[in-house]
């Protein structure tokens, strides 16, 4: 089964009174299971709006978007998800730990199994020593790490990530590429959004390129930079 | 049910690891411990007036509470997109305003059980210590009944809170449709003898229309006050007590239903 469907999706957004700009027009592919699949595109491209309607965050206005073929307005269809948002905003009064357990609850985890697993991620993201401390005394890096840690807190089957490269210095994209790489090794499928195309290309093993909410380009990212700008030529000639 | 009190623990712990809960609970400590000063420069029985302003002072700290902290915290999960990591987790959203809904009560709750304690602390050292010549009977069964019923209105506050921050983005205008409808509620009652007295027989029938339907569809928060019945140790009616803690709880429910409702449609960009 597939991880990800999505189905002649669309979502539009109100400008002005009369008009509505299409954010995500006629989208559809699918990702499968144990693949680093790229979700790439220029800002403003839709792919924050797919993550989010993937995430039950928004709504789509036509199509399907479905995660292990359970439609995403279900909250089921997030049992086996972890998710890594753009902005690692957190509760800034929690500790590391209190919040990763948190999340372990949300999953439903059990509590013993949901302390273990906190710890182990403490550990693994580089946070034990720091685990106690509140997050709001906590760097930009530290709150990405634990970010990160909570999307991994109920061993999920598919991760997904909004640009989880955006505002990382060469060492912390470094981290976070050899983080996805482990995960494949795992046989964790992981979806992520980025327009930072090297990246994408040493990593993944397909890539959707959208432009303007349409599909441009879906399959191996070779060469994923020529047909970027071939694309984005196109796209501004019209 | 679980992951609803999972959501109420984290809120509790926000809610009382902000400055602001400890400044409100800090201001009601002194106005609690005051109000035997404030007593003695008032006219009249000072035991029944200490009792007036501690209850008075604990009905404004729930209010505060209440209303502030139910309409600040939620705004503050949507302002900084705290909620794209609850919402993301295979929770409902009804789930969500349950949590919130809940953590926020015990909020309230503990910090009014504080300020109960404080308040029924000075109230029994100023009735120990007074020098008056026939010192006054205290319906202490009735404080505690009083405080109860306290309670279950910044309940009905909370929800109210929560109601309003279920379509609004900013805590302000959240706070502001709070405070309005408390207001409101609190007030429905006077308004209705005003009415039912010879004064109403000159108001215009269309105004009457439109007070029957504020009355209907505001709750009357003023029978859940037994502030009165307890300084002055007055007669209360069992049956109506009953009746007012199932209204409370049936308006709760609906307000949590509707917010519910309006929350599972809401997008969050």
């Amino acid at each position: 089964m597939d991880c990800i469907t999505l189905n002649h999706l669309y979502k539009t957004y109100k400008k002005g009174l009369r008009h509505k700009i299409y954010a995500v027009k006629n989208l559809s592919f699918s990702v499968e299971q144990g693949e680093i699949f790229g979700f790439v595109g220029p800002n403003g491209a839709g792919k924050s709006t797919t993550i989010k309607i993937l995430m039950g965050l928004i709504f789509a206005d036509k199509g399907g978007a479905k995660l292990f073929g359970i439609p995403c307005t279900h909250s089921e269809a997030r049992a086996k998800v972890g998710f890594v948002p753009e902005q690692p905003v957190l509760y800034e009064h929690l500790s590391g730990e209190e919040f990763l357990y948190f999340a372990g609850e949300l999953y439903g985890l059990p509590k013993k199994e949901n302390k273990k697993r906190v710890w182990e991620l403490l550990e693994r993201v580089g946070l034990k020593e720091t685990g106690k401390r509140r997050l709001r005394y906590y760097s930009k890096g530290m709150l990405q790490r634990l970010v990160i840690a909570q999307a991994l807190i109920a061993d999920p089957a598919l991760i997904i990530m909004d640009e989880p490269f955006s505002g990382l210095d060469p060492v912390g994209r470094m981290e976070i590429m050899n983080l996805i790489k482990s995960l494949k090794k795992q046989g964790k499928t992981v979806f992520f959004s980025s327009h930072i195309l090297h990246d994408v290309e040493t990593v993944c093993d397909r890539v959707a390129l959208i432009i303007k909410g349409e599909l441009k380009y879906l399959g191996r990212p070779d060469n994923i930079e020529e047909t970027f700008r071939k694309e984005l030529q196109k796209w501004a000639r019209r | 049910m679980g992951k609803a009190i999972s959501i109420a623990k984290v809120t509790f712990k926000e809610g009382i690891r902000e400055r602001i809960f400890l400044g409100v609970l800090i201001f009601s400590g002194l106005l609690f411990l005051s109000s035997g000063l404030l007593a003695d420069l008032s006219i009249g029985n000072i035991l029944k007036v200490t009792q007036d302003i501690g209850l008075s002072g604990l009905s404004l700290l729930g209010l505060f509470i209440a209303l502030f902290l139910s309409t600040h915290l939620i705004a503050k999960d949507l302002d900084k997109k705290t909620i794209y990591l609850v919402v993301s987790k295979p929770i409902a959203r009804w789930q969500y305003i349950l949590g919130k809904f809940l953590g926020l009560c015990f909020l309230t709750t503990f910090a009014l059980v504080l300020g109960f304690i404080v308040f029924i602390c000075a109230l029994f050292y100023f009735w120990k210590t007074s020098h008056l010549i026939q010192v006054p009977h205290i319906a202490w069964f009735k404080h505690l009944l009083a405080f109860i019923f306290l309670n279950l209105k910044m309940c009905l506050l909370v929800a109210i809170g929560v109601f309003f921050s279920s379509f609004t983005s900013s805590a302000l205008v959240a706070f502001f449709f709070s405070l309005l409808t408390y207001f409101i509620g609190a007030n429905l009652q006077n308004v209705k003898m005003i009415l039912a007295s010879k004064i109403g027989e000159n108001i215009s029938p269309i105004l009457k229309i439109v007070f029957d339907f504020t009355y209907w569809l505001f709750p009357n928060l003023s029978v859940l006050d037994l502030k009165q019945a307890a300084v002055h140790d007055l007669p209360l009616n069992s049956s109506h007590l009953g009746v007012s803690g199932l209204y409370c709880l049936t308006y709760i429910f609906a307000l949590l239903f509707l917010a519910s409702f309006i929350f599972d449609k809401r997008e969050f960009n």
